[in-house]
């Protein structure tokens, strides 16, 4: 009675197993058929949208930690044998490191407007709330969403340039796709010489320009905007520099390496782009104002300082 | 009953990590998946064939969190899931080290046909690179959170179990 009962049980639970295994292959399927307004791609993003608010929590949690601990810190030593004047140094460390925060969260919203003011945008600044639990894909969530008039398919831009496009927007938060992602490709052009060609990401975080014809020459050094083309970013935005020309473009093994402008790890505020001036004196002082930037960065780390030509043929 | 609270809590923890905690543990922008590694050391710690609900809710869950594929986590995890408890079985002698390989060889299967599954889904890159450059460190990432809740996974079993039979004497 009882083996016949286990049996039954090992039975009802193959036939269970085999049905979800089912389900799975067609959700698969149905996900892979279907477009991004398709009911499984809307439940992924209804998901994200409740769960980003919660992500922002956890984001701030990580700072509560720290200071939870500097305060667990501060206490001990309350009780053990540090002098009033080192508590009193403390305290003004800790304010000097605020401040110090404060100070970097304005610089890089000065940057953002900075930025805003050389294109002539129209947009809405947002900042980092999440980013992508799945080792797959390259997206941040940002607290800004169609509420804000965030729409699906806008320019995302970081305080240097271009770092991606919006792929979902819910009420109160989108999903941005990184141009460091493997799916994420946007039509570009080398600034100097006009050459037009493909920038993608890919698994090892470097963008790639593609799809440029043999006959063009890049070199490191090359400034990359977007192009406009395909209408999917909005035209002359920065994108990265040329850091590495690899190959021969003759045997068709060239492969042309860009350095992002962003690391997504950096990234806290972002601006979302609803329209920018496209005139050609725009581009120029954007690239100059990011020359800057990264000369005062880096103080003109081989490959990362971008020279722009000055020979007047930006277009 | 002992089991079902620890699956369940378990569950809902590695939910929670996935979600708030995952995406700060990015190592080169591989982060693990929790909630395959908890699903495959549960199924590792209690031996149990046919709990398929809980392996495919987790893959299922991490799906939903992510951006790829709905439904190829929770077929994979569900298999890896199936395959373990069918491994541990026939073959298992309730060693630890031979439930930890059987862990990694599971979680190696399942992050390699994941990057099948992405490649044959239209993503724009190499089988080779995907494995090199997301399979292989997300196998070792998820392989190391698997080891870590194996432990643990046993020793909630265990007390919950000798709560139970504290509570069925008194």
């Amino acid at each position: 009675m009882a083996f016949n009962l286990q049996e039954r049980n090992t039975r009802l639970w193959r036939i269970i197993g085999g049905a979800l295994v089912i389900l799975g292959i067609a959700l698969v399927a149905v996900y892979a058929i279907e477009g991004d307004g398709g009911p499984l791609h809307k439940l992924q993003q209804q998901v994200h949208s409740m769960v980003a608010p919660a992500q922002s929590v956890s984001a701030n949690a990580g700072a509560a930690m720290d200071a939870a601990s500097d305060a667990v810190a501060d206490a001990t030593a309350d009780e053990g044998t540090l002098s009033a004047l080192k508590e009193r140094n403390e305290e003004l460390t800790r304010l000097l490191t605020q401040a110090e925060e404060y100070r970097l969260e304005a610089e890089r919203l000065h940057d953002l407007l900075e930025m805003k003011d050389v294109y002539k945008m129209e947009g809405v600044t947002a900042r980092v709330i999440g980013r992508s639990t799945d080792a797959w894909n390259q997206t941040v969530t940002i607290d800004a969403g169609t509420e804000e008039g965030v729409g699906v398919g806008l320019t995302v831009m970081g305080p240097a340039g271009v770092i991606g496009q919006v792929v979902e927007a819910n009420p109160s938060s989108s999903v941005v796709r990184l141009l460091t992602d493997p799916n994420s490709g946007v039509a570009s052009l080398v600034q100097s010489s006009r050459v037009e060609g493909i920038v993608r990401g890919s698994l090892t975080g470097a963008l790639h320009l593609e799809n440029v014809d043999e006959s063009d020459q890049v070199s490191q050094g090359d400034v990359i905007l977007t192009s406009g083309l395909g209408g999917s970013f909005v035209k002359g935005l920065l994108i990265g520099t040329v850091v590495r020309v690899e190959g021969n473009a003759n045997d068709g093994t060239r492969v042309i390496v860009v350095a992002p402008n962003e690391e997504a790890r950096s990234l806290e505020e972002v601006t979302v782009v609803f329209s920018a001036s496209q005139s050609a004196s725009v581009i120029k002082r954007a690239t100059d104002a990011q020359e800057g930037d990264q000369g005062q960065s880096d103080g003109g780390d081989e490959g990362a300082a971008a020279p722009t030509s000055d020979d007047g043929s930006q277009g | 009953m002992a089991n079902v609270a620890t699956e369940v809590i378990g569950a809902v923890i590695a939910f929670l990590l996935q979600a708030l905690i995952a995406p700060y543990l990015a190592i080169n922008d591989v982060t693990p998946n929790i909630c395959f590694a908890f699903a495959i050391s549960f199924i590792a710690a209690t031996g149990k064939r046919g709990a398929c609900v809980m392996p495919f809710l987790m893959g299922l869950s991490y799906d939903l969190l992510g951006s790829g594929p709905v439904g190829g986590y929770a077929v994979l995890t569900l298999a890896a899931c199936t395959a373990l408890a069918y491994l541990m079985d026939h073959l298992g002698n309730d060693s630890w080290p031979q439930a930890l390989a059987f862990i990694c060889a599971m979680a190696l299967l399942a992050s390699a046909l994941y990057a099948l599954l992405c490649v044959t889904c239209g993503w724009d890159v190499g089988l080779g690179e995907a494995l090199l450059y997301r399979a292989l460190p997300m196998w070792l990432y998820d392989t190391v959170f698997a080891i870590v809740f194996y432990p643990l996974v046993r020793l909630a079993l265990r007390l919950s179990a000798q709560d139970q039979e504290m509570t069925s004497i008194g």
